[in-house]
């Protein structure tokens, strides 16, 4: 049996009337991960937040295990963590990190404001991810800020959460941050993102961050054209339905 | 740990009264109950700075710490944004509830009358201060409805320095009328150690509905609404 976590299924997704992300489609399994990709501004963030249920799609269904979000947190445990600005500032750090799982992750106790900022990035994900069973995983930008050995605790963590059964969904505008990690990568190109698989990147399944690059580039150059024949406005929304 | 347990952790861990206010809080009430304890002042006089802490207190401002991302380690557990945001309003009430039972214990250990803090007027003017300014900053930045509020007394006072009687004399007027139920919500403190049983339903009523209209539409505003953060695109 299947065991689809994420399904996704013709999303469009908007913030302030301005659509980031229309018809997209796809189911993210089990111990799969999926990379979703995009410049500064092009709605990783609100794509996540939509996948969560912290916005609601424009149009479209997300479903967690079956069920609506938020509903679907309650039972699905889910981690999501946006970045260390989110975090508040006026916390003391061994109080937030407590919140995980009622362990201590950081004993510092000055706030968090006082910290650098990659130690609040830090501190933001080993909150959100202190937590297992994890069911879903969805991190924006995670390795935004981190120093070499916090990113190399990242990158351990997710696999260990993705072996361990977690469906993991991460953003980044560092393409080689995710490469070689991901089983699918959405390119938010334009209005219509892209959903490559990596084995149609590369053949053996484990993208490099040049053939990734080579990717992102042929789907943005894709973007552009369609925009360019009709004047700004894409004419269909195009969906990507996962094993169809 | 249960979504409850969860929430009081994190309110403890992220309050949403500061510290300055927090202090205040109980210095003040620290100082009414010396005052009190000394005879030079009732509990009307050691009420009042406390309710006035309470508006400040209670104008948290709920939306933009929503919008900053604050609370998406409780909203990723699931909890619905009501259960948030009831959470945080006990939270934003909660320091001033404490000091205000700290005054009405120490009224009650020196004073032979009945305690002003747990008179039924007090009560209501409590109420009202816990939550309208909560209601009203969830939009706003924090201490928006606090500073509001201050404003339109300052100004009306100074333009006319006999409304503070003239909005005490309607709210304890035997006849409702639209001032006395404009008094109860711009001029809680009218209400301190007043029998509010006592007082005209159309004094009472329009208050009592203002504060549960607020909080409900407060409560509608983010049911509705999505929560992007401030910073995303």
């Amino acid at each position: 049996m299947i065991d689809v976590v994420l399904s996704v299924r013709h999303v469009s997704a908007q913030r302030r009337r301005r659509l980031v992300a229309q018809a997209v489609s796809f189911d993210l399994r089990a111990g799969q991960v999926l990379g979703v990709v995009g410049a500064n501004g092009s709605g990783k963030t609100t794509f996540l937040r939509t996948l969560v249920g912290f916005l609601s799609p424009a149009a479209g269904e997300v479903r967690i295990d079956g069920r609506l979000p938020p509903g679907a947190l309650r039972v699905a445990p889910t981690a999501y963590f946006a970045g260390e600005s989110t975090l508040p500032g006026f916390v003391r750090a061994s109080a937030w990190g407590s919140l995980g799982t009622g362990e201590v992750v950081m004993s510092d106790r000055r706030r968090i404001r006082a910290l650098s900022r990659s130690t609040r990035q830090l501190l933001g994900l080993r909150t959100a991810l202190g937590r297992h069973p994890l069911r879903l995983v969805v991190l924006d930008d995670p390795w935004e800020g981190l120093d070499p050995d916090a990113t190399r605790w990242l990158s351990a963590t997710l696999e260990a959460k993705r072996d361990r059964g977690a469906a993991v969904v991460v953003s980044s505008q560092r393409l080689h941050d995710l490469a070689g990690i991901c089983d699918k990568y959405l390119f938010l190109t334009g209005a219509v993102p892209t959903l490559v698989r990596a084995h149609e990147i590369a053949r053996s399944g484990l993208v490099s961050a040049e053939q990734l690059v080579e990717a992102f580039d042929r789907a943005r150059d894709h973007a552009t054209s369609s925009l360019a024949i009709t004047d700004g406005r894409p004419v269909t929304a195009r969906g990507f339905d996962e094993d169809s | 740990m249960s979504t409850v347990a969860f929430l009081a952790a994190f309110f403890r861990a992220a309050p949403p009264v500061t510290h300055p206010i927090l202090l205040c809080l109980w210095g003040t009430a620290a100082l009414g109950g010396v005052a009190m304890a000394a005879g030079v002042a009732g509990g009307t006089t050691a009420l009042t700075p406390v309710l006035v802490l309470q508006i400040f207190a209670a104008s948290s401002g709920f939306g933009l710490a929503l919008r900053r991302g604050h609370y998406d380690l409780v909203l990723s557990r699931g909890v619905g944004l009501p259960g948030v945001m009831m959470a945080h309003w006990l939270a934003s009430a909660a320091p001033g509830a404490g000091a205000w039972l700290a005054v009405g214990a120490i009224e009650r250990m020196v004073s032979t009358s009945p305690p002003v803090a747990f008179a039924s007027g007090s009560l209501v003017s409590f109420l009202l201060a816990s939550t309208l300014p909560w209601a009203l900053t969830t939009p706003l930045p924090r201490f928006g409805a606090a500073i509001g509020w201050l404003m339109l007394l300052v100004t009306s006072l100074a333009m006319a320095p006999a409304a503070q009687l003239r909005l005490v004399e309607a709210l304890r007027a035997p006849h409702p009328s639209a001032l006395g139920a404009l008094a109860v919500v711009v001029y809680p403190m009218g209400l301190l150690g007043v029998d509010a049983m006592r007082l005209p339903a159309g004094t009472m009523t329009p208050g009592l509905a203002c504060a549960l209209g607020s909080m409900l539409g407060a409560m509608a505003w983010h049911r509705r609404a999505d929560i992007p953060l401030e910073t995303a695109t």
